[in-house]
Protein backbone atom coordinates (compact mmCIF):
# COMPACT_ATOMS: atom_id res chain seq x y z
CA UNK A 1 0.00 0.00 0.00
CA UNK A 2 1.54 3.31 -0.94
CA UNK A 3 1.39 6.50 1.60
CA UNK A 4 -2.08 8.41 0.10
CA UNK A 5 -3.50 4.73 0.54
CA UNK A 6 -2.65 4.61 4.32
CA UNK A 7 -3.40 7.59 4.85
CA UNK A 8 -7.06 7.08 4.00
CA UNK A 9 -7.20 4.19 5.16
CA UNK A 10 -6.25 5.93 8.79
CA UNK A 11 -8.49 8.51 8.12
CA UNK A 12 -11.27 6.04 7.51
CA UNK A 13 -10.38 4.13 11.02
CA UNK A 14 -9.97 7.41 12.72
CA UNK A 15 -14.04 8.53 11.22
CA UNK A 16 -15.27 5.20 11.91
CA UNK A 17 -13.74 5.15 16.07
CA UNK A 18 -15.57 8.85 15.88
CA UNK A 19 -18.39 8.11 14.63
CA UNK A 20 -19.05 5.29 17.76
CA UNK A 21 -18.09 7.55 19.97
CA UNK A 22 -20.46 10.09 19.27
CA UNK A 23 -22.89 7.47 19.16
CA UNK A 24 -22.22 6.93 23.23
CA UNK A 25 -21.00 3.58 22.07
CA UNK A 26 -17.67 3.78 24.20
CA UNK A 27 -18.24 0.27 25.01
CA UNK A 28 -17.64 -0.84 21.21
CA UNK A 29 -14.72 1.78 20.61
CA UNK A 30 -12.78 0.50 23.13
CA UNK A 31 -12.01 -2.71 21.50
CA UNK A 32 -11.94 -0.61 18.00
CA UNK A 33 -9.04 1.67 19.45
CA UNK A 34 -7.17 -1.51 20.86
CA UNK A 35 -6.76 -3.54 17.47
CA UNK A 36 -5.87 0.01 15.20
CA UNK A 37 -3.05 0.07 14.24
CA UNK A 38 0.24 1.45 16.50
CA UNK A 39 0.45 4.70 15.54
CA UNK A 40 -3.53 5.37 15.66
CA UNK A 41 -4.04 4.32 19.42
CA UNK A 42 -3.17 7.22 20.94
CA UNK A 43 -4.80 9.27 18.79
CA UNK A 44 -8.16 7.55 19.56
CA UNK A 45 -7.67 7.63 23.15
CA UNK A 46 -7.15 11.14 22.77
CA UNK A 47 -10.94 11.35 20.91
CA UNK A 48 -12.06 9.17 23.71
CA UNK A 49 -11.01 11.45 25.95
CA UNK A 50 -12.18 15.00 23.83
CA UNK A 51 -15.41 12.73 23.70
CA UNK A 52 -15.36 13.17 27.87
CA UNK A 53 -14.28 16.47 27.91
CA UNK A 54 -16.68 18.27 26.15
CA UNK A 55 -19.88 18.00 28.06
CA UNK A 56 -22.97 18.65 26.75
CA UNK A 57 -24.02 22.11 27.67
CA UNK A 58 -28.08 23.60 27.10
CA UNK A 59 -29.22 27.22 27.28
CA UNK A 60 -30.94 27.93 30.06
CA UNK A 61 -34.71 27.20 29.81
CA UNK A 62 -35.92 31.31 30.55
CA UNK A 63 -33.64 32.21 27.38
CA UNK A 64 -35.20 29.50 24.98
CA UNK A 65 -38.95 30.77 25.90
CA UNK A 66 -37.85 34.62 26.20
CA UNK A 67 -36.08 34.39 22.63
CA UNK A 68 -39.10 31.88 21.24
CA UNK A 69 -41.68 34.52 22.22
CA UNK A 70 -40.08 37.04 19.99
CA UNK A 71 -40.76 34.95 17.02
CA UNK A 72 -44.05 33.07 17.72
CA UNK A 73 -45.73 33.91 20.73
CA UNK A 74 -47.68 36.93 20.42
CA UNK A 75 -48.52 36.70 16.46
CA UNK A 76 -49.52 40.40 16.24
CA UNK A 77 -46.62 41.77 17.97
CA UNK A 78 -44.57 39.44 15.90
CA UNK A 79 -46.10 40.03 12.71
CA UNK A 80 -45.08 43.57 13.48
CA UNK A 81 -41.74 42.73 14.48
CA UNK A 82 -40.96 40.49 11.89
CA UNK A 83 -41.98 42.77 9.13
CA UNK A 84 -39.82 45.65 11.30
CA UNK A 85 -36.96 43.50 10.70
CA UNK A 86 -37.37 43.18 7.42
CA UNK A 87 -37.19 46.72 6.37
CA UNK A 88 -33.84 47.84 5.08
CA UNK A 89 -31.63 49.88 7.29
CA UNK A 90 -32.36 52.88 5.59
CA UNK A 91 -35.99 52.59 5.73
CA UNK A 92 -35.76 51.96 9.20
CA UNK A 93 -33.74 54.93 10.03
CA UNK A 94 -36.11 57.26 8.10
CA UNK A 95 -39.21 55.44 10.00
CA UNK A 96 -37.14 56.35 13.32
CA UNK A 97 -37.20 59.86 12.50
CA UNK A 98 -40.48 60.05 10.80
CA UNK A 99 -41.53 58.94 14.45
CA UNK A 100 -39.42 60.86 16.41
CA UNK A 101 -40.49 64.04 14.32
CA UNK A 102 -44.24 63.74 14.36
CA UNK A 103 -43.53 62.40 18.49
CA UNK A 104 -41.81 66.35 18.99
CA UNK A 105 -44.52 68.02 16.44
CA UNK A 106 -47.02 66.71 18.93
CA UNK A 107 -45.20 67.58 22.11
CA UNK A 108 -44.76 71.40 21.12
CA UNK A 109 -48.51 71.66 20.15
CA UNK A 110 -49.83 69.97 23.10
CA UNK A 111 -47.02 72.59 25.00
CA UNK A 112 -48.13 75.56 22.87
CA UNK A 113 -51.85 74.91 23.88
CA UNK A 114 -50.92 74.34 27.43
CA UNK A 115 -49.26 77.68 27.18
CA UNK A 116 -52.09 79.47 25.40
CA UNK A 117 -54.32 78.14 27.92
CA UNK A 118 -52.07 79.30 30.93
CA UNK A 119 -52.09 82.89 29.14
CA UNK A 120 -55.71 82.94 28.65
CA UNK A 121 -56.62 81.91 32.45
CA UNK A 122 -53.87 85.11 33.57
CA UNK A 123 -55.92 87.07 31.59
CA UNK A 124 -59.15 86.18 32.67
CA UNK A 125 -58.11 86.49 36.40
CA UNK A 126 -56.87 89.88 35.67
CA UNK A 127 -58.52 92.91 37.12
CA UNK A 128 -60.45 94.59 34.45
CA UNK A 129 -60.17 98.26 34.68
CA UNK A 130 -63.78 99.93 34.61
CA UNK A 131 -63.50 102.26 32.45
CA UNK A 132 -66.65 104.75 33.82
CA UNK A 133 -64.70 104.82 37.03
CA UNK A 134 -61.29 105.14 35.63
CA UNK A 135 -62.54 108.06 33.67
CA UNK B 1 -49.60 23.32 4.49
CA UNK B 2 -52.30 24.44 6.74
CA UNK B 3 -52.87 25.27 10.08
CA UNK B 4 -51.01 26.62 13.28
CA UNK B 5 -50.90 24.71 15.38
CA UNK B 6 -47.30 22.78 16.65
CA UNK B 7 -48.45 19.13 15.74
CA UNK B 8 -49.00 20.22 12.36
CA UNK B 9 -45.20 21.87 12.05
CA UNK B 10 -43.55 18.62 13.01
CA UNK B 11 -44.72 16.56 10.34
CA UNK B 12 -42.78 18.97 7.70
CA UNK B 13 -39.23 18.56 7.07
CA UNK B 14 -36.97 21.65 7.24
CA UNK B 15 -37.07 22.43 3.31
CA UNK B 16 -40.97 22.90 3.66
CA UNK B 17 -41.11 24.40 7.10
CA UNK B 18 -38.58 27.35 5.44
CA UNK B 19 -41.23 28.34 2.52
CA UNK B 20 -43.79 28.23 5.48
CA UNK B 21 -41.79 30.80 7.73
CA UNK B 22 -41.61 33.49 4.82
CA UNK B 23 -45.01 34.36 5.81
CA UNK B 24 -46.35 31.66 8.89
CA UNK B 25 -43.89 32.89 12.24
CA UNK B 26 -45.16 29.39 14.15
CA UNK B 27 -43.21 27.43 10.86
CA UNK B 28 -40.33 29.93 12.39
CA UNK B 29 -40.95 28.69 16.08
CA UNK B 30 -40.85 24.84 14.68
CA UNK B 31 -37.21 25.41 12.70
CA UNK B 32 -35.95 27.25 15.99
CA UNK B 33 -37.26 25.05 18.55
CA UNK B 34 -34.99 21.69 16.41
CA UNK B 35 -31.89 23.94 16.30
CA UNK B 36 -31.49 26.35 19.17
CA UNK B 37 -30.14 23.46 21.64
CA UNK B 38 -27.50 22.59 18.42
CA UNK B 39 -26.57 26.05 17.92
CA UNK B 40 -26.33 27.18 21.28
CA UNK B 41 -23.82 24.15 22.19
CA UNK B 42 -21.90 25.21 19.17
CA UNK B 43 -21.29 28.90 20.29
CA UNK B 44 -20.79 28.13 23.81
CA UNK B 45 -17.80 25.93 23.12
CA UNK B 46 -16.24 28.61 20.53
CA UNK B 47 -16.83 31.67 22.84
CA UNK B 48 -16.40 29.95 26.07
CA UNK B 49 -18.81 31.34 28.17
CA UNK B 50 -22.95 31.70 28.23
CA UNK B 51 -23.60 34.97 28.46
CA UNK B 52 -21.92 35.76 24.82
CA UNK B 53 -23.57 32.28 23.64
CA UNK B 54 -26.87 33.46 24.50
CA UNK B 55 -26.76 36.71 22.98
CA UNK B 56 -25.09 35.14 19.51
CA UNK B 57 -27.63 32.45 19.43
CA UNK B 58 -30.87 35.34 19.55
CA UNK B 59 -28.75 37.20 16.86
CA UNK B 60 -28.60 33.53 14.62
CA UNK B 61 -32.03 33.00 14.59
CA UNK B 62 -32.50 36.71 14.19
CA UNK B 63 -30.55 36.94 10.87
CA UNK B 64 -32.15 33.87 9.61
CA UNK B 65 -35.26 35.25 10.06
CA UNK B 66 -34.46 38.75 8.21
CA UNK B 67 -32.86 36.38 5.32
CA UNK B 68 -35.32 33.53 5.03
CA UNK B 69 -36.89 34.77 2.10
CA UNK B 70 -33.83 35.10 0.11
CA UNK B 71 -32.64 31.55 1.49
CA UNK B 72 -32.50 29.32 -0.84
CA UNK B 73 -31.35 25.32 -0.42
CA UNK B 74 -28.93 25.09 -3.22
CA UNK B 75 -27.24 22.01 -1.67
CA UNK B 76 -26.66 23.82 1.65
CA UNK B 77 -29.39 22.66 4.17
CA UNK B 78 -31.06 24.85 6.40
CA UNK B 79 -29.22 23.80 9.55
CA UNK B 80 -25.97 24.27 7.56
CA UNK B 81 -27.04 27.72 6.32
CA UNK B 82 -27.84 28.40 10.43
CA UNK B 83 -24.61 27.25 11.57
CA UNK B 84 -22.60 29.69 8.73
CA UNK B 85 -24.05 32.17 10.31
CA UNK B 86 -23.62 31.33 13.39
CA UNK B 87 -19.72 30.78 12.58
CA UNK B 88 -19.59 34.07 10.89
CA UNK B 89 -21.14 35.82 13.76
CA UNK B 90 -18.40 33.56 15.98
CA UNK B 91 -15.28 35.00 14.16
CA UNK B 92 -16.47 38.36 14.27
CA UNK B 93 -16.84 37.96 17.90
CA UNK B 94 -13.49 36.61 18.80
CA UNK B 95 -12.21 39.83 16.21
CA UNK B 96 -13.69 41.85 18.28
CA UNK B 97 -11.66 40.98 21.00
CA UNK B 98 -8.18 40.96 21.75
CA UNK B 99 -8.40 38.07 24.22
CA UNK B 100 -9.81 34.76 24.29
CA UNK B 101 -11.62 34.05 27.20
CA UNK B 102 -11.36 31.20 29.23
CA UNK B 103 -14.41 28.86 28.99
CA UNK B 104 -15.94 28.59 32.75
CA UNK B 105 -17.33 25.75 34.40
CA UNK B 106 -20.19 25.97 34.92
CA UNK B 107 -23.09 23.90 35.98
CA UNK B 108 -24.18 22.62 32.94
CA UNK B 109 -20.34 21.46 31.74
CA UNK B 110 -19.56 20.29 35.62
CA UNK B 111 -22.84 18.14 35.39
CA UNK B 112 -21.29 16.46 32.45
CA UNK B 113 -18.33 15.82 34.57
CA UNK B 114 -18.03 11.85 34.64
CA UNK B 115 -18.54 10.53 38.62
CA UNK B 116 -15.26 9.75 40.00
CA UNK B 117 -13.50 9.26 42.95
CA UNK B 118 -12.56 13.01 45.23
CA UNK B 119 -8.80 12.41 44.49
CA UNK B 120 -8.80 11.64 40.84
CA UNK B 121 -11.08 14.30 40.15
CA UNK B 122 -8.74 17.11 40.72
CA UNK B 123 -6.40 15.62 38.49
CA UNK B 124 -8.85 14.78 36.10
CA UNK B 125 -9.86 18.09 36.03
CA UNK B 126 -6.55 19.69 35.82
CA UNK B 127 -5.97 17.21 32.35
CA UNK B 128 -9.63 18.51 31.18
CA UNK B 129 -8.42 22.76 31.60
CA UNK B 130 -5.58 21.48 29.69
CA UNK B 131 -7.58 20.14 26.84
CA UNK B 132 -9.54 22.65 26.61
CA UNK B 133 -6.68 25.09 26.58
CA UNK B 134 -4.53 23.28 23.31
CA UNK B 135 -7.87 23.11 22.11
CA UNK B 136 -8.23 26.86 21.81
CA UNK B 137 -4.48 27.36 21.00
CA UNK B 138 -5.73 25.10 17.33
CA UNK B 139 -6.85 27.22 14.54
CA UNK B 140 -10.32 28.26 14.38
CA UNK B 141 -11.52 25.88 11.21
CA UNK B 142 -10.13 22.75 13.49
CA UNK B 143 -11.69 24.15 16.61
CA UNK B 144 -14.84 24.39 14.36
CA UNK B 145 -14.82 20.69 13.20
CA UNK B 146 -14.04 19.56 16.89
CA UNK B 147 -17.27 21.63 18.03
CA UNK B 148 -19.45 20.55 15.39
CA UNK B 149 -18.49 16.61 16.09
CA UNK B 150 -17.90 16.66 19.63
CA UNK B 151 -20.93 18.72 20.66
CA UNK B 152 -23.40 18.64 17.69
CA UNK B 153 -22.86 15.22 16.62
CA UNK B 154 -23.10 15.61 13.57
CA UNK B 155 -22.11 13.30 10.69
CA UNK B 156 -18.86 14.11 8.43
CA UNK B 157 -21.31 14.43 5.33
CA UNK B 158 -23.08 17.54 7.63
CA UNK B 159 -20.33 18.60 9.05
CA UNK B 160 -19.00 19.45 4.97
CA UNK B 161 -22.27 20.60 4.06
CA UNK B 162 -21.41 23.43 6.63
CA UNK B 163 -17.29 23.83 6.44
CA UNK B 164 -17.96 23.74 2.41
CA UNK B 165 -15.88 20.14 2.17
CA UNK B 166 -15.95 17.47 1.02
CA UNK B 167 -16.92 13.91 3.52
CA UNK B 168 -13.06 12.58 2.59
CA UNK B 169 -11.52 16.40 3.51
CA UNK B 170 -13.50 16.41 6.53
CA UNK B 171 -12.09 12.63 8.02
CA UNK B 172 -8.30 13.88 7.00
CA UNK B 173 -9.01 17.59 8.56
CA UNK B 174 -10.29 15.23 11.70
CA UNK B 175 -6.86 12.80 11.54
CA UNK B 176 -4.39 16.07 11.05
CA UNK B 177 -6.40 17.86 14.07
CA UNK B 178 -6.00 14.75 16.56
CA UNK B 179 -1.90 14.87 14.98
CA UNK B 180 -1.77 18.53 15.74
CA UNK B 181 -3.64 18.12 19.50
CA UNK B 182 -1.44 15.07 20.50
CA UNK B 183 1.77 17.15 19.60
CA UNK B 184 0.55 20.13 20.99
CA UNK B 185 -0.20 17.94 24.46
CA UNK B 186 3.15 15.67 23.86
CA UNK B 187 4.82 19.26 23.79
CA UNK B 188 3.55 19.87 27.15
CA UNK B 189 4.32 17.73 29.14
CA UNK B 190 8.07 17.75 27.87
CA UNK B 191 8.09 21.23 29.01
CA UNK B 192 6.84 20.56 32.58
CA UNK B 193 8.85 17.72 32.79
CA UNK B 194 11.97 19.66 31.78
CA UNK B 195 13.67 20.52 35.20
CA UNK B 196 13.92 24.78 35.62
CA UNK B 197 17.44 25.69 36.65
CA UNK B 198 15.28 28.10 38.68
CA UNK B 199 13.61 25.48 41.23
CA UNK B 200 14.87 22.12 42.78
CA UNK B 201 13.79 18.86 41.40
CA UNK B 202 11.42 18.53 43.95
CA UNK B 203 9.42 20.82 42.07
CA UNK B 204 9.21 18.86 38.93
CA UNK B 205 6.32 16.68 37.14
Amino acid sequence: MNAPDTDLRLNELLAAHLDTLIRGDRLAARPLAASAPAELRDLMNLAARLDETFAPVLPSAAFMTRLRAEFVQDQTSGAFMLRWRKLPPRYQAVAKFGGATLTVGLMLLAARRALGLASNTRARQQPVSDPVLSG
Amino acid sequence: MTGNNAHDYARFDDSELVLQARTDSGAFGELYERYVKKIYSYIYYRTGNSHDAEDLTARVFHRALVHIETYVERGIPFSAWLYRIAHNLVANWHRDRTRRKVIPLDEFVAAGLRSEAPESMAESEEEREQLLAAIRRLPEERQQLLVLKFVDKLSNAEVGAIMDRSEGAIKSLYHRTLIALRDDLTALDAESDAPRPSHNLAHTR
